[in-house]
């Protein structure tokens, strides 16, 4: 192995190590006594974030092509998405409570990413700017839609803590009903419009490369059922009359036709 | 001399039914000033809150004082018999202790609230501008408010919640998150229902409703926040109104009951905070069930207090002993105040002989030709005068002497002309 390839078989499993320390940083503050976290956090979740990011343009700038060759090196890309949309949901709730799941996912997602490295499969006229901006909407689209679910479950968590009377370290930790409530409408409503986009631009991009639509049936109907479903989802939410807890399980619930497009997405185009 | 006093009804010394007949709005508290006042007492302030009604007053004689607005406050509030026995009174400096401690909240039901150092400022600024407060109340409640400060500075008494209306709030805010929004019921007029509202108060909820089987009752809530009154009949629209209600009523059965919350909850997405701080209970346990509902009691209040209480420490100590210190120096400048009579007898004295040496110099200035004479008139201007001033105390050195208590002397006059220095 040169050099070269040996840097980058490095650099690719630096996202991976970095999101599992502050997952296992962040798992062990949930122990710990003290509830505050120490300020000195917050600047390094940022700055994992922003180092993936730049790891990221750095390898497509010197592997000269579009942000990913596979759809392996996307995973990576929605990875980076999840990560940065909590540090916005961490803003917005202004409580680092669900940093260890959300590190933990990150850590899952760079991993894979980084676990099945391979050569570029995409040909060249594969790689333009429609088909990245298709696969860079779907990967964000799922990335919302999984942080959604978290969100989801985050907040059936807390209705048990609370209903239950448990005021102890779980509670306390993760944020308000009404926060997570706003949070997961907010993740959900982002994640259905941009994978509807994406979806809408690979449909584009096939029909501009003359290739018929039923060569990638399942992946297309998986995306069509998890836009419905969130669809649904906000329609039911918007109802006065409709629990919020309904709408969480749902929420929840969502993420099982989100796998199935990760799944059958990431195995290629 | 002045002399501190206080007295009054408080959280500590009597219950809300008995609070609520000695209440003094302002033009009761206008009225009874003017007639304390006419009794001979110097300065009056009256501070008048939910959880205490009193009246500072600085007099010569306090104890007399004490009687005398006690009496005063029977008349004007119509008050029975024996209801003393339920007020408190403090004379001199457990007076000075007492208003430094209410003015720091330290003597508050709810410990570190933010409202008595703004209530007592106000207080103390309605009767300086009436007239009715002078120097002496001016300087104390000053002294206490910057005391307050200092604590509230210095010290963690007034963040987070220490108390069981904090942690009602605090729970509140885990479910439905920003209190600002919330609408707020209060059902009852008792102590308990007073300290939940003030703790939504302080923090920062602004829509209320209360409801109790006799609305009158409710008068002094209305005067901690404004908010609509309902009778207990309007249960069912509190109830599918409010985010939060806290139940505080002195009701020998439950007064929310399954039927009624499921009512209250049909259509509605918001989910319902129900807090029962009464003994007995006002809220069927069963309510506890209905989907969305999150029923509370003042155990479950407790364990959140337990918690808040170990992280904050010994806050209450370290503020007691800071009111200690300011206690300290508004006595050291209460007891300055005994030289003032003699001290203005002494100016008077001083001032009268200066005026007499410079009518005797008057007309040889006006007689002085040159610059040198004009000096010479000066010079024994200047020694005529400091004669006369050392005239009295080497007369009265000498006398002492005579006596055997030349020592005694000598150490007053080096304090009083040499600035104590020895040489």
């Amino acid at each position: 192995m040169g050099g070269r390839a040996l840097i980058h078989e490095v650099v690719r499993w630096i996202p991976w190590a970095v999101y599992a320390a502050l997952a296992l940083l962040h798992a062990r503050r949930w122990f710990s006594a003290v509830p505050a976290e120490p300020t000195e956090y917050r600047a390094l979740r940022v700055g994992a974030v922003g180092l993936h990011g730049v790891l990221f343009l750095a390898t497509a700038w010197l592997q000269h092509r579009l942000p990913f060759g596979t759809m392996w090196e996307a995973l990576s890309l929605a990875t980076l998405v999840l990560a940065g949309s909590y540090l916005l949901l961490e803003h917005l709730a202004r409580s680092s409570a669900l940093a260890a799941p959300f590190f933990t996912l990150a850590a899952f997602g760079s991993g894979l990413s980084a676990a099945n490295h391979e050569p570029p499969r995409w040909p060249v006229h594969v790689q333009s700017v429609l088909f990245a901006a298709h696969v860079t909407c779907g990967v964000a689209g799922l990335a919302f839609l999984v942080a959604a679910s978290l969100l989801a479950a985050a907040w059936l968590l807390q209705y048990r803590e609370l209903r239950a009377r448990r005021f102890g370290r779980l509670s306390q930790r993760l944020p308000d009903l009404a926060t997570l409530d706003r949070l997961f409408l907010a993740a959900s409503i982002v994640g259905t419009a941009t994978l509807f986009v994406g979806g809408l631009l690979g449909v584009v991009w096939m029909v501009s490369q003359g290739r018929e639509l039923h060569t990638v049936l399942p992946k297309f109907s998986m995306v069509l059922i998890t836009v419905l479903w969130n669809l649904v989802l906000q329609a039911l939410r918007r109802r006065e009359a409709f629990s919020i807890r309904a709408a969480a399980w749902m929420g929840f619930v969502g993420i099982v036709p989100v796998g199935v497009v990760i799944w059958v997405g990431a195995g290629g185009y | 001399m002045f002399h501190a006093g206080a007295a009054g009804v408080s959280w500590k010394t009597a219950p809300a039914e008995l609070r609520d007949r000695c209440l003094l709005p302002p033009e009761r508290a206008d009225q009874l000033t003017l007639l304390i006042r006419a009794r001979g007492v110097r300065e009056v302030v009256v501070l008048s809150t939910c959880n205490r009604v009193e009246v500072w007053t600085a007099s010569e004689d306090p104890e007399r004082t004490a009687l005398v607005v006690l009496e005063v406050w029977s008349e004007v509030c119509g008050l029975e018999p024996g209801w003393t026995d339920r007020a408190f009174v403090h004379h001199h400096e457990a007076a000075v202790e007492h208003i430094y401690r209410v003015a720091a909240s330290v003597d508050s039901l709810v410990l570190g609230e933010t409202q008595i150092p703004s209530q007592v400022r106000l207080a103390w600024e309605r009767s300086r501008d009436a007239g009715q407060c002078g120097f002496f109340l001016g300087k104390l409640v000053q002294g206490a408010l910057t005391a307050s400060k200092r604590v509230r500075s210095q010290t963690r008494l007034g963040e987070g919640a220490l108390s069981v209306a904090g942690a009602a709030v605090d729970l509140a805010r885990k479910i439905s998150g920003n209190v600002e929004r919330l609408t707020v019921g209060i059902v009852g007029a008792g102590e308990m229902a007073e300290l939940a509202l003030s703790g939504f108060v302080r923090a920062g909820a602004r829509k209320f409703v209360y409801a109790n089987r006799t609305p009158e009752n409710l008068r002094r809530f209305t005067t901690l926040h404004p908010g609509r009154i309902e009778g207990l009949g309007a249960l069912d629209k509190v109830l599918a109104e409010c985010d939060v209600v806290v139940a505080a009523t002195g009701s020998p059965g439950f007064v929310i009951t399954p039927p009624l919350a499921v009512w209250a909850m049909r259509g509605r997405r918001r989910p319902l905070f129900l807090l029962d701080i009464a003994a007995p209970r006002d809220i069927d346990p069963e309510v506890a069930r209905c989907p969305g509902v999150f029923l509370y009691g003042i155990d479950d209040l407790e364990q959140v207090v337990d918690k808040n209480r170990l992280s904050r420490g010994g806050e209450a100590q370290v503020a007691e002993s800071l009111l200690a210190t300011d206690v300290e120096s508004f006595r050291i400048w209460w007891r300055s105040l005994s030289m003032v009579p003699i001290l203005a007898q002494v100016r008077e004295q001083v001032h009268a002989v200066a005026q007499a040496e410079v009518d005797r110099f008057h007309h040889r200035v006006r007689q002085a030709q040159t610059e040198e004479d004009l000096r010479m008139v000066l010079e024994d201007f200047a020694q005529a005068l400091a004669n006369k001033f050392l005239h009295p105390p080497t007369v009265g050195a000498r006398h002492a002497a005579s006596e055997g208590r030349e020592q005694e002397m000598a150490a007053a006059l080096r304090e009083l002309f040499l600035h104590g220095d020895a040489t």
